[in-house]
């Protein structure tokens, strides 16, 4: 704890909103607090199956010598390069999209910040990011539009911690796709630690699509914690492939009636990979409809870890909640913990859950060798044939057939 | 075509198929008839290579190949082809690209080149039409969800793609009412020819009505018991099995 302190202090100067009262003190009772509890361990619940490394060795590199004029094909309508958003305008318009940078207006954000201590208290991955903040932006999607955009998350330097924060506001009726990719590139041992919060106004929806495809070095938390007002749908659907250890926590909070939430989720490990995703689902209000389904696949001697939570409060009646975890073991190294959870407070629900953890299926890879598939190419055929319920719910179909060339990727690496 | 020659084959070291001969040769077609646990889908499955078998000895030529010396996509590949008594559910796996896999493997292992996209769609559709295969059921994934008769279809419709010189029908009329064993018999006949050759397993005598067989072998206790020509069958449903114990 006490190096999470030095380091705050050593470069304060540069985060982002040092001089905001309101937001010293948020990221003074963040240090006074983890020096009473410390940092995360495993005696802890939330990081019980987790990969401590997102703890140890937390780092603050100031260093803005990259960012200029950066221009790769890969780049969405937004980019971000070591952490830091690369336009120097204050505010743009795209896509019918308002976007501000959080530096130029942060004040104005307090609501935002305090947020996360309501939904996601004493949280060490967010926690992180409200001090050593680099960089956000907040996007307003207007009432009553369809748009879309493209964020990517790239560094051209190695050794980078990046914090961002990005608040994203959706109008009423509107339409929004919204899609992020943490890209490949020839850098090593770079952190990111996005935390994104989504507001669904009424009859808003959203397709949010997470790609996270870096490198083998990085490291990635990413955090979102979403609101839908009533008659919202939020679809998210998160895909890791890459990356030494990921740490993903969704949560989102079904405040309107007739609102929804999916959250799907695909990955895939190998080596000595980490994978840790988890959802959570309150049910604020009555008639709301949730799904969790996480799909993955570990190889060699990877981990994945997934969680799914429903909390379904005494007021929200008609409540219908989904949870499925399924995980393919490639290898007898590898290992896969997931863990369900239903918490019910109102009775008038229908809500299940299930979780299997398997192999491939023996007599399905008899059958595709007996009409002469070779035995590497029907495993390939059974490995994507599993994720593919999962993914095929995917509107946007560019992101798609991206994924399914990360995938073909690993699978003849 | 194929030649066995006093296979002894274990399952859980019993021993099921106990000092079976048979030599099929090209453009044969051999009927085996025998009662439940006669050993009829032991022969199936070993011969197409399934894991759980254990050779005790013996000996398998196909095409002049030791059949035992390859594993099971090779054997497939070399042209032995086995429908499924009980086809696997592959949920995920979309009917045409697997097809389209499985026929460009076999191209691949003669270094011919890969099948022309258009002349696969006309050739899948076409077979598809003579076993009343509808376009949705292409779409769907294969074997899942499909009807006893709809999988049994599907197996001949990748057996008239696929082209086999050996064709190993286990029990393939178990299930069918008799419009759907018409189509499936009208199906196999249309494979048939004098340059292939096919062994049909069968309980019963009904199947062989509609393909009709050049020699018949009755498979008791893992031995064929006896062998003659298309009557034979017609014998064995008047006598039942018990007559050859």
């Amino acid at each position: 704890m006490p190096e999470i302190e030095k380091l705050y202090n050593q470069n304060k100067k540069h985060l982002i909103g040092s001089e905001i009262p309101w937001l010293k003190e948020m990221r003074n009772n963040i240090l006074k607090e983890l020096e009473s509890t410390g940092i995360p361990s495993k005696k802890k619940e939330t990081w019980k199956y987790s990969d401590l490394k997102h703890v140890r060795n937390v780092k603050y590199v100031f260093d803005e010598s990259g960012i200029k004029n950066e221009r790769k094909d890969y780049f969405g309508d937004v980019n971000f390069i070591n952490g830091k958003h690369i336009s120097e305008i204050q505010e743009d318009h795209i896509k019918n999209i308002f976007i501000e940078k959080l530096e130029s207006n942060i004040i104005n954000f307090e609501k935002y910040f305090s947020i996360n201590s309501n939904f996601l208290s004493q949280d060490f991955i967010t926690d992180l990011n409200t001090i050593f903040l680099t960089d956000g932006l907040t996007l307003s999607v207007p009432n009553n539009v369809k748009t879309d955009l493209k964020i990517t998350y790239s560094n051209n330097l190695n050794s980078i911690s990046s914090y961002i924060r990005n608040i994203i506001k959706v109008g009423k009726n509107s339409e929004f796709q919204l899609i992020e990719n943490f890209n490949k590139d020839n850098t090593e041992d770079n952190s990111s630690n996005v935390f994104n919060i989504f507001w669904l106004e009424e009859g808003a929806k959203v397709e949010h699509i997470l790609i996270q495809n870096a490198q083998q070095s990085s490291k990635i938390a990413y955090s979102s914690l979403i609101f839908c007002y009533d008659n919202s749908d939020f679809e998210q659907f998160s895909f890791q492939c890459g990356s030494e250890s990921v740490k993903n926590q969704h949560t989102t909070n079904l405040i309107g009636r007739r609102s929804s939430v999916k959250h799907y989720g695909v990955y895939f490990a190998k080596d000595a990979q980490f994978v840790d995703n988890k959802t959570t689902v309150i049910h604020h209000e009555q008639e709301c409809k949730s799904n969790q389904i996480y799909k993955g696949v570990l190889s060699d001697e990877s981990n994945g870890v997934y969680l799914s939570n429903t909390l379904v409060k005494p007021e929200a009646q008609k409540t219908e909640g989904y949870q499925l975890s399924r995980g393919m073991l490639l290898s007898e190294k590898s290992v896969l913990k997931t863990k369900p959870e239903l918490k019910i407070y109102a009775d008038d629900v229908k809500c299940s859950h299930g979780s299997t953890v398997g192999e491939i299926d023996r007599e399905q890879l008899y059958y595709l060798q007996s009409r002469g598939i070779n035995k590497k190419e029907s495993e390939k055929l059974l490995i994507k044939a599993f994720t593919k319920d999962v993914l095929e719910n995917m509107k946007n179909k560019e992101s798609l057939n991206r994924i399914d060339e990360i995938i073909d990727d690993w699978l003849t690496e | 075509m194929l030649k066995i020659e006093n296979l002894s084959v274990s399952v859980n070291e019993k021993k099921i198929i106990k000092d079976f001969s048979i030599d099929v040769k090209r453009g044969e077609l051999h009927a085996i008839m025998g009662p439940n646990g006669s050993g009829k889908s032991t022969l199936s499955n070993f011969l197409s290579g399934r894991e759980g078998y254990q050779l005790v000895h013996g000996k398998v030529l196909f095409k002049d190949k030791n059949l035992l010396d390859l594993n099971i996509d090779e054997r497939a590949r070399l042209g032995l082809f086995l429908a499924f008594q009980y086809p696997v559910e592959l949920p995920g796996v979309s009917i045409v690209p697997f097809l389209k896999t499985a026929i460009n493997s076999k191209l691949r292992s003669k270094n011919l080149k890969e099948i022309d996209a258009l002349e696969f769609t006309k050739k899948i559709k076409e077979i598809a039409s003579f076993l009343n295969i509808t376009d949705e059921m292409l779409k769907r994934s294969v074997n899942y969800e499909f009807s006893g008769g709809e999988k049994k279809r599907y197996e001949i419709l990748q057996m008239t793609l696929l082209d086999p010189d050996l064709s190993i029908l286990d029990e393939t009329d178990s299930g069918l009412d008799i419009d759907a064993l018409k189509i499936v018999s009208k199906g196999v006949n249309r494979v048939r020819n004098k340059n292939n050759s096919m062994i049909v397993i069968t309980h019963y005598q009904r199947l062989l009505d509609y393909i009709i067989p050049d020699y018949v072998h009755i498979l008791v206790d893992g031995k064929i018991v006896k062998s003659g020509n298309k009557d034979l069958a017609i014998e064995l449903e008047k006598k039942g099995y018990e007559s050859f114990l």
